[in-house]
């Protein structure tokens, strides 16, 4: 479970998380909502530890966040991997750099879960698509057996298909027991499968609307994007 | 650990970039470290060649004038060959001694003309400067080196790697740090590679060979803390490509002009022309000057011999002799104030090294090869000693009676070399 | 306006715009203006020390008393090398060469005291001078300035709305080029105000340098345009272009230089010496009673006077004897001297042969002939001061001949002097610097490469250009 709990963080001067707090259970899709400059990337930005809290507490199963990096799995926007190299040796390339020796199996067998068509798998990355890459950080997500998965913008540029097959991952890892927190604009994605959405605005979590209480119908989902003002700040 | 550099080398070893640079690196260090060991042989096999001609020379004097007991004629018209041991480092560069004579040829008459001989070079092939090794690792390897780091944060920040790097990794800094350790030990591998081969095909002492490699690390460190610093401060590639272009150039093409030319100013040394002008003057004035006064002058220098009878009314050899000593004796001051004006330039030069690396490299490498300026200036002593050594020997048998044979000539051989 | 000429100038209104670029350009007209005074001092001042030297060693020369000619023959004369003006502008090989010969009777001396030996070697890239500034310099720093003149309008995605305002391929080119040639020519002025004001009246000469620094500026603006358009980021064509800068610049002239030395050897001073000797051994010896070439000499020489001795010749046998001998260790010292020059000339061709590659080569090759710093130029000196020995010694051996008798000369109490005013009169050594028509006639090959190379880039250019037109832009 990951808890922020009154988090003020931001770049020097410029405060730009303000009091957020946000709470994502294991097996739950949290997806956060806002604008441009409302505090997304910097959300992520703490949770990888790149910026430290000025105050307020960042914690995953109870343990600092500091100390929680083996369980976070971060998936960009734009996943940019080497592109000379092919996407099993990628994979083996960012296992080593957490100190890890995956079998070539073991590899294979998550790349297949993730999705990647098996034709690809020995194939270089540089002419992957968008969504292919995008699999590849996954497959590395399972193999690090990741708690926590950190996706930045995951559905914009895929085609309809995949993100389709997108969602599906997702589910699936969700059954295994991740907590999953993505940053997205997609409402429409959001609300198929995010089990709590929060509106952030102006580095604060302004609304927070969860599916079991019956919400996430889209119309009620722009109510309230527009509500808090997220749309253009 | 272990995996992790495997990985890393992997990825670095599947970028053409690197592999081609590496590959060009290597090449261009066996070239250079060839065409050392060819040039070094083509030295050898020419000083072969006038050991061979300066025999027959030999036999010919010994012939006309040793035969007839003849010692004025075999000391004017006796040219010795200077022995000299081949410089076993002349594979990794000449420096200096490039310029100077590859062979020495002395006779008993007065030292100064002889001693500026210069060599025949083409001096267009000079202006190019040569591409020896110490060229390679003084300015290619810098370039090579910031051909590998100068992006070595930019490239990934650039590709939009970074954040996911970091996401995986315990520290950004740590993966450039080992990248930069690895690239710099694989270019390093491949310009000192081909430098102990060189070492070992023409078996150089190796503390010497050494001593060269931990300098060319150390002056790579130099230009690793210059990326290094481009990279601290997150310069983009561009940015980083041009103004690390730009302190190579003013290091290692500015500055060594700049510093030329102020050490040349500081140091004025034109007395190689007053010295030649003066030095004839004097010697062809003795013509002028009474005879037997020139050989007192001569004998308060060596008054051992101060019992020689007194010159008769022709030619003879020994007053010949006296004044050519006596015209080395008169501008030995000139000469030895012309000889502290290069060395006076060298330890100027020397001392502006301190900040710049890489004139301190190139004379660190022609100090451990024995070819710099001061090398230059050791050999034309070494030369002065073996010229002083054969006309002493003529001395005597001009001024003390010592009797002059063809046994006597041929048993000098031994003043070509020790 | 023509559309090349608005493409032209907004690409040099960006020019401008680029601080970072303005400054290298300002410190490179700086550096030139710099180099142009330092050059010229210390042309300057090098000239007029040899000026004074030749001036004191012709003094000391006419004002040697009176004496037997054959002391003249070795007390000899000096012969110091002065330059060409534009020696300011391109110093060539000139700190590599001796300065000075010594010119005795018997003996050819090399030329000694070269710059090069009398100081620690940092020069290992060039001199600072306004050719050097030119040739390495100003090709780095447009590369600096225009690296992404077209990569940039790829990247930045403005290409294909340049291309939808009915503007073709080809007028980019050209635009781009015609704005970068302007900046080079802007760059190059100061050294070329430089060079119209030293070469003062020779005017073709400046004209030639002027033409060949405009064939140079305009293949390197070629070139950088050509690989701009070419790369798909401006980082490629920044990396591109260095790494050319570097080949070109730096690399390729060294390794040609060493593959002409492998190709043809060189060979030392003492080994010519000692060849010289035992040719001339094998020749004659005056000095063996029973040589047959001198011998002959003898019986020749009292044929044509119609005596039966020596001692009943009108002229000094001994002064003959000195004519001859002089006139066949000259003729050996020529012909290996011969030897060297061809030697050294081969691995010179050898190395402008690279010039089809490296055009850095052939406007180095040109600058050197144009402004008398060439090989040929040294080797013109080293022959016009042996021609000046041989005459100088032979004029002596002559007044040996003719101003004394056999009879004197050969006895030993006499000193046998002759009068000084023989040396007072001699004519002094002056050194004639070669003309215009030699020296272009060296640098006719490198010319045409230069402009060949324009012609070509800008083709090659021109043809490339097209792909900016496809739909992959």
């Amino acid at each position: 479970m990951l808890e922020l709990k009154q988090i003020i963080a931001g770049y020097g001067q410029n405060i730009v998380l303000n009091g957020l707090s946000l709470k994502v259970e294991a097996g739950e899709v949290f997806a956060l909502l806002g604008g441009n400059g409302a505090g997304k990337s910097t959300t992520i930005k703490l949770i990888l530890k790149q910026i430290k809290p000025q105050s307020g507490k960042a914690t995953f199963d109870n343990i600092g966040i500091e100390s929680a990096n083996a369980y976070i799995a971060y998936i960009p926007e734009n996943v940019a991997l080497y592109g000379h190299l092919s996407a099993v040796e990628n994979i083996e390339y960012f296992m080593a750099l957490r100190g890890e020796k995956p079998t070539q199996d073991s590899i294979r067998k998550a790349l297949f879960t993730a999705g990647l068509p098996s034709e690809f798998i020995g194939q270089r990355v540089s002419g992957f698509s968008k969504g292919m890459r995008q699999k590849t950080a996954i497959a590395l997500s399972i193999l690090q057996n990741a708690k926590l998965l950190l996706l930045d913008e995951p559905t914009s540029g895929l085609d309809p298909k995949a993100i389709e097959d997108f969602h599906n991952i997702i589910e699936t890892m969700c059954k295994n027991g991740a907590a999953i927190l993505m940053v997205t604009h997609d409402l429409l994605g959001a609300s198929k499968i995010a089990d709590k959405i929060g509106f952030l605005y102006k580095g604060k979590i302004e609304k927070t609307i969860d599916r079991k209480n019956g919400g996430l119908n889209l119309d009620e989902l722009y109510a309230a994007y527009n509500e808090i003002g997220a749309v253009n700040a | 650990m272990s995996n992790y550099l495997a990985q890393e080398f992997k990825l670095l070893w599947r970028s053409n970039s690197f592999k081609i640079l590496t590959l060009i690196l290597a090449l261009l260090a066996l070239f250079a470290i060839g065409r050392g060991i060819i040039l070094s042989n083509h030295i050898a096999r020419n000083f072969a060649k006038i050991e061979q001609l300066q025999i027959k020379e030999r036999e010919n004097i010994a012939k006309t004038y040793a035969a007839a007991g003849d010692a004025g004629s075999a000391a004017y018209f006796g040219f010795e060959l200077i022995k000299q041991t081949p410089n076993p480092f002349n594979f990794i560069t000449q420096g200096q001694s490039d310029l100077g004579p590859q062979a020495t040829r002395i006779r008993s008459l007065a030292l100064i003309p002889q001693i500026y001989e210069s060599e025949i070079i083409n001096p267009e092939s000079l202006v190019k400067g040569r591409f020896d090794y110490s060229f390679l690792a003084v300015f290619l390897l810098p370039l090579f080196i910031i051909a590998v780091l100068f992006d070595l944060r930019a490239s990934e920040t650039e590709a939009g790697r970074e954040v996911f790097l970091i996401a995986n990794a315990k520290s950004f800094s740590r993966i450039l740090i080992m990248r930069a350790i690895l690239r710099m030990g694989i270019l390093l591998c491949a310009i000192l590679l081909p430098l102990f081969m060189g070492a070992l095909i023409n078996s150089a002492p190796m503390a010497a060979i050494f001593k060269i490699a931990f300098y060319i690390v150390l002056y790579s460190s130099f230009w690793v803390i210059i990326c290094g610093i481009f990279i601290i401060f997150g310069a983009n590639s561009r940015l980083s490509a041009l103004g690390q272009l730009a302190i190579w150039s003013v290091l290692l093409i500015i500055s060594p002009i700049m510093v030329r030319n102020w050490v040349n100013f500081k140091i004025p040394a034109n007395q190689g022309f007053a010295l030649s002008l003066e030095h004839r003057e004097y010697l062809h004035g003795a013509w002028e000057r009474d005879r037997q006064a020139e050989v007192d002058r001569f004998l308060k220098s060596y008054p051992q011999f101060s019992k020689t009878p007194k010159l008769g009314k022709t030619f003879e050899w020994k007053w010949y002799l006296a004044f050519h000593n006596n015209a080395d004796e008169e501008m030995a001051s000139s000469a030895k104030e012309y000889r502290m004006a290069i060395e006076n330039r060298y330890k100027l030069t020397k001392k502006s090294a301190s900040f710049l690396p890489p004139i301190a490299l190139q004379l660190a490498i022609e100090e451990t090869t024995n070819n710099g300026l001061l090398n230059h200036l050791e050999k034309q002593d070494y030369i002065a000693k073996k010229h002083k050594e054969l006309r002493e020997a003529y001395y005597s048998h001009l001024f003390d009676g010592a009797s002059f044979n063809l046994t006597e000539y041929e048993a000098k051989k031994r003043i070509l070399g020790d | 306006m023509p559309k090349v000429i608005l493409i032209a100038l907004a690409e040099l209104k960006f020019i401008l715009r680029n601080k970072a670029a303005l400054i290298a350009a300002l410190l490179f007209v700086l550096m030139n203006i710099f180099s142009a005074n330092v050059a010229w001092n210390n042309y300057n001042q090098a000239q007029n020390e040899i000026k004074s030297y030749q001036n004191f060693a012709n003094e000391d020369f006419a004002n040697q008393p009176n004496r037997h000619p054959h002391r003249m023959v070795h007390y000899g004369h000096f012969a110091f090398r002065s330059q060409n003006p534009l020696a300011a502008f391109d110093r060539g090989v000139d700190q590599f060469v001796g300065n000075m010969i010594y010119l005795e009777g018997h003996r050819q001396n090399g030329a000694n005291f070269s710059d090069a030996l009398q100081s620690v070697n940092l020069l290992r890239i060039g001199d600072f001078t306004p050719a050097f500034m030119l040739q390495l310099f100003l090709p780095l720093l447009l590369v600096f300035i225009a690296y992404s003149c077209v990569s940039r309008e790829r990247e930045g995605a403005t290409l294909p709305i340049i291309l939808s305002q009915n503007i073709k391929p080809a007028q980019i080119y050209w635009g781009k080029l015609l704005a970068l040639f302007a900046v080079a020519l802007v760059l190059a002025l100061p050294s070329i105000v430089f060079i119209a004001i030293i070469t003062k009246s020779q005017i073709s000469t400046a004209l030639i340098l002027i033409l060949a620094i405009f064939a140079y500026c305009l293949i390197w603006c070629g070139l950088i345009v050509l690989v701009s358009l070419n790369s798909k980021t401006n980082n490629m064509a920044l990396s591109y272009l260095l790494g050319l800068w570097v080949i070109g610049v730096i690399m390729l002239p060294r390794l040609g230089s060493e593959i002409s030395g492998f190709l043809v050897p060189n060979f030392s001073r003492v080994q010519m010496d000692l060849e010289t000797h035992a040719e001339l051994r094998k020749m004659g010896d005056s000095h063996n009673p029973n040589d047959p070439y001198f011998n002959n000499f003898k019986a020749s020489v009292l044929k044509k006077y119609n005596v039966k001795t020596v001692e009943e010749l009108p002229v000094n046998y001994k002064g003959l004897l000195a004519v001859e001998g002089e006139k066949m260790t000259s003729q050996l010292f020529d012909k290996y001297n011969q030897k060297m020059f061809n030697a050294h000339e081969t691995q010179n061709g050898i190395y402008s042969a690279l010039g089809l590659i490296d055009p850095f080569i052939s406007f180095q090759k040109l600058s050197n002939s144009m402004s008398g710093t060439d090989y040929k130029s040294y080797q013109s000196f080293i022959e016009q001061a042996e021609k000046y020995r041989y005459n100088m010694v032979q004029h002596l051996n002559g007044l040996q001949a003719n101003a004394l008798s056999y009879k004197d000369d050969t006895n030993k109490l006499l000193e046998n002097r002759i009068s000084n005013e023989n040396w007072l009169k001699y004519p002094k050594f002056e050194y004639v610097a070669q003309d215009f028509k030699e020296r272009f006639s060296r640098a006719l090959q490198s010319l045409i490469l230069l402009l060949l190379w324009s012609i070509g880039i800008i083709w090659l250019g021109l043809s490339q250009s097209k792909k900016l037109g496809g739909a992959n832009v």
